[in-house]
């Protein structure tokens, strides 16, 4: 009777635990279901369906044959897609490396603990925060070749009126002046966390050893921003290929088609000629360039992530420099 | 012989009943219960009363009177009419959109005139020359009610050249709702006379300008249909064509020495006379009149009578008073205007199509189109023909002056990429950076493709049996 109750109470037990285990483990699952039911919604299905119409000749009001490759056929025989995919990449280097630039010095001198850098910071980061869209309006409005503040200034140094978004140099110029404008205080964000990140004791170190400002940078704060770099690689070589405002708004892809970004083309493409099935075309060709794009850069963060983590893992072990220089 | 006495004691007001009046009143009744009135057009039918329609409209100058007037209407009718105005330059792709849904939501679009190819093409628009419409016994309004140099492009499809007798006239989509075209508005302080030609302008404009002034504004910009709203008038007025529309040929008509030669004579204002601003090259409908009115410019095209009186008033021009309104200049073929008209049509998914056609009928008819046309700040001009005499203000004359010059862009569904392909060759020459003739020659190759693939080209018409 005692055995056989206590194999009843097993048996109890053991359902009750089948039966907690089970409620344990869909648990989870309810609790991210709907919100991965939302992603999967709001991103998966819209890039299958974009997918399924770029393999028709899908024309708002009109046809919408399946043509399979067709669209990709004619984008990469074209010259037209190179054209724009060099100049987008064109304006992506030149606004990312610029900004990494900055970004680094604004951080540098934000992270000096000095009297007045809480309103500095402030200010350094209002941009960031407006909409890209207004921010393109009032570049194009600054930057109008007849009544814009900056060629009232040029005007009055002597440069004559500079037609910034008309001459096709000063138009790229433009554009990278207020991607810059808006995204370096992103990249401060990023850098001063990686420069905040540097322990204070190698400092000490090296003022002791009289190290000079540049041996410091390169040899102890640079290593400790190899990540934050990357990240900002990363974040700003994405956003960046995709700008779309300041060409729409600013210089309406002029002159001619010239600062005409890939967004810009797939967005003409797709709604102003309705021709949506060539437009999706164009963003999946895009996606495929910033995957390439972004994979490189990923496997770089991933390598660096492990040496720093294998530094971790072993505190006792040494701390090379750059030179090759052990600093501890 | 009791029993009709007793109907005659119920009708003791004086109304007389018998059977066939009882009956009527017992149907209408009925008719009513069920939220029906009678019809105001069709005698005998009925039409649901206590109906929203759903209006699509861009946001123009007339939408507020305009819905003022229905409301009252409303009243009457009683059909509530709702009006959506949205930026104009969305509202294609969004009436598009709601047609590939097949949505009912909207009862009536209004249209530019370009669209109206696409829209047939999609099924957009409820097709009105027929009985239930137009054709109707006791319509209150007909075609020939209208400016016909104006329905031929903007209500019917393909577009009809205008008295064109024709056995097969062009199926009839929309009618007629805001009228406009480019006019020269000029500095009547700069100058004593508007230029008559083309070249006229062209030496004024050079003789106006100062350190401060140009002598001439632009919209250059490569985007939507502004540097097209410069190039067409002065290719056209000089026997330029933009394309050949029973062969569906750009290349050769495009091309031509005309056009090239007018191409030329815009880029050298630019870029030889300097009488335009270079800045113009980037510019839009409101960076042009801004110029004029902030005293920047002594000269420009500019829609009639859509901006009304906005010259004359002082809260928005610094040249109140001093600008007047004449006709575009000529060429060495004549005078041409750039057409700038929309239209209404009714929704082929509506679901209220008699209440529709109901308020369209009340929109045309001589009272409303009267009304509006003495709203100043709506800056409106009738299609109807009874009504021409009846305009007063400046903008409107010279509107009605130019119907007989009136020439459009195309209008079929491909409208927009050869929209686009000629807007970046012409921003392009008229910078500089191309020689026009290049320019019109490359544009000519890319939209004889688009023409060529067409469904409308008579090549690629499916023979018939």
């Amino acid at each position: 009777m005692v055995a056989s109750a206590s194999s009843a109470e097993m048996k109890i037990g053991s359902v009750r635990r089948s039966r907690l285990g089970r409620q344990l483990r869909t648990f989870p699952w309810l609790a991210i279901g709907p919100t991965v039911l939302l992603l999967v919604f709001l991103t998966v299905f819209p890039l299958l369906y974009s997918l399924y119409l770029s393999l028709h000749n899908y024309q708002l009001g009109g046809a919408s044959d399946l043509v399979w490759f067709q669209n990709y056929d004619t984008l990469l025989t074209e010259g037209l897609f190179w054209r724009k995919l060099l100049f987008t990449l064109e304006i992506t280097f030149f606004a990312v490396v610029i900004e990494l630039g900055l970004g680094l010095l604004c951080a540098v001198v934000l992270s000096k603990r000095l009297p007045g850098m809480g309103i500095f910071a402030m200010i350094v980061y209002i941009p960031m925060m407006i909409s890209p869209l207004v921010v393109a309006y009032f570049w194009r409005i600054m930057l109008d070749g007849s009544f814009g503040v900056l060629t009232y200034f040029a005007d009055s140094l002597g440069f004559g009126k500079p037609q910034w978004t008309v001459n096709l140099t000063l138009a790229k110029v433009s554009l990278i002046a207020t991607d810059v404008w808006q995204w370096t205080p992103f990249v401060t964000l990023l850098m001063l966390a990686g420069l905040q990140s540097v322990p204070g004791q190698l400092y000490e170190a090296a003022a002791l050893d009289r190290a000079s400002a540049w041996m410091v940078f390169t040899r102890i704060t640079l290593p400790f921003l190899r990540i934050p770099i990357l990240l900002t690689l990363l974040f700003r070589t994405i956003d960046t290929f995709k700008f779309f405002e300041a060409p729409y708004i600013i210089t309406q892809g002029g002159p001619g088609d010239l600062t005409e970004s890939l967004s810009l083309m797939a967005y003409n493409t797709g709604f102003e000629q309705s021709l949506l099935g060539m437009g999706a075309a164009i963003s999946w060709l895009m996606l495929i360039v910033i995957y390439a794009i972004a994979w490189f850069l990923v496997k770089a963060l991933t390598h660096q992530r492990r040496r720093a983590e294998e530094a971790i893992i072993d505190p006792n072990a040494p701390v090379i420099g750059a030179s090759g220089s052990v600093l501890r | 012989m009791r029993q009709r006495d007793e109907l005659s004691v119920i009708g003791a007001a004086g109304y007389r009943l018998n059977r066939r009046r009882l009956l009527r009143a017992a149907a209408a009744s009925g008719m009513a219960a069920l939220g029906l009135i009678p019809s105001t057009i069709r005698p005998g039918r009925f039409v649901r009363a206590d109906t929203t329609i759903n209006v699509l409209a861009p946001q123009w100058p007339q939408g507020p009177k305009e819905q003022a007037l229905a409301e009252e209407w409303s009243k009457q009718s009683g059909i509530a009419v709702t009006f959506d105005a949205v930026n104009y330059a969305n509202l294609e792709q969004r009436v598009k959109l709601l047609v590939d849904g097949e949505s009912t939501d909207y009862d009536i679009y209004d249209y530019d005139s370009q669209w109206i190819g696409g829209f047939v093409q999609a099924g957009a628009l409820e097709r009105l020359d027929t009985p239930d419409y137009l054709g109707a016994s006791g319509v209150a309004i007909r075609m020939g009610d209208f400016f016909p140099e104006i329905t031929s492009r903007l209500c019917q499809y393909p577009a009809a050249e205008p008295n064109a007798q024709s056995s097969a006239p062009s199926p009839v989509y929309g009618l007629p709702w805001s009228l406009n075209c480019e006019v020269l508005w000029y500095r009547t302080d700069l100058m004593d006379a508007p230029p008559a030609s083309w070249d006229d302008l062209r030496i004024q404009a050079k003789a106006l300008t100062t350190s401060d002034v140009f002598g001439y504004a632009t919209e250059g910009g490569r985007d939507a249909d502004w540097i097209i709203s410069e190039f067409a008038p002065i290719a056209w007025s000089n026997g330029g064509q933009l394309w050949d529309p029973t062969t569906y040929t750009a290349d050769g008509n495009l091309n031509s020495g005309q056009n090239a030669a007018s191409l030329k004579f815009l880029a050298d204002m630019v870029n030889g006379d300097k009488s335009i601003d270079p800045a113009s090259a980037n510019w839009t409908i409101t960076e042009r009149l801004g110029a004029l009115l902030t005293g920047k410019a002594a000269m420009c095209l500019n829609w009639s009578p859509l901006f009304g009186g906005v010259a004359d008033d002082t809260t928005e021009s610094q040249v109140a008073g001093r600008v007047g309104y004449a006709l575009s200049p000529k060429g060495s073929a004549g005078q041409a205007a750039l057409f700038g008209c929309q239209g209404t049509g009714i929704n082929a998914y509506s679901q209220h199509k008699a209440e529709a056609w109901q308020y369209l009928q009340f929109l045309q008819s001589k009272e409303t189109q009267a009304a509006l046309m003495e709203d100043a700040p709506s800056g409106f001009v009738s299609a109807r023909n009874d009504l021409r005499e009846t305009a007063t203000l400046p903008w409107q004359k010279v509107f009605l002056d130019s119907i007989p010059h009136l020439r459009d862009i195309w209008n079929l569904p491909e409208y927009a990429q050869l929209l686009q392909i000629l807007q970046t060759e012409l921003n392009l020459a008229y910078v500089g950076q191309k020689d026009p003739q290049k320019a019109l020659d490359d544009a000519a190759q890319a939209q004889q493709q688009v023409l060529d693939s067409s469904p409308g080209n008579p090549k690629n018409a499916t023979p018939t049996a």
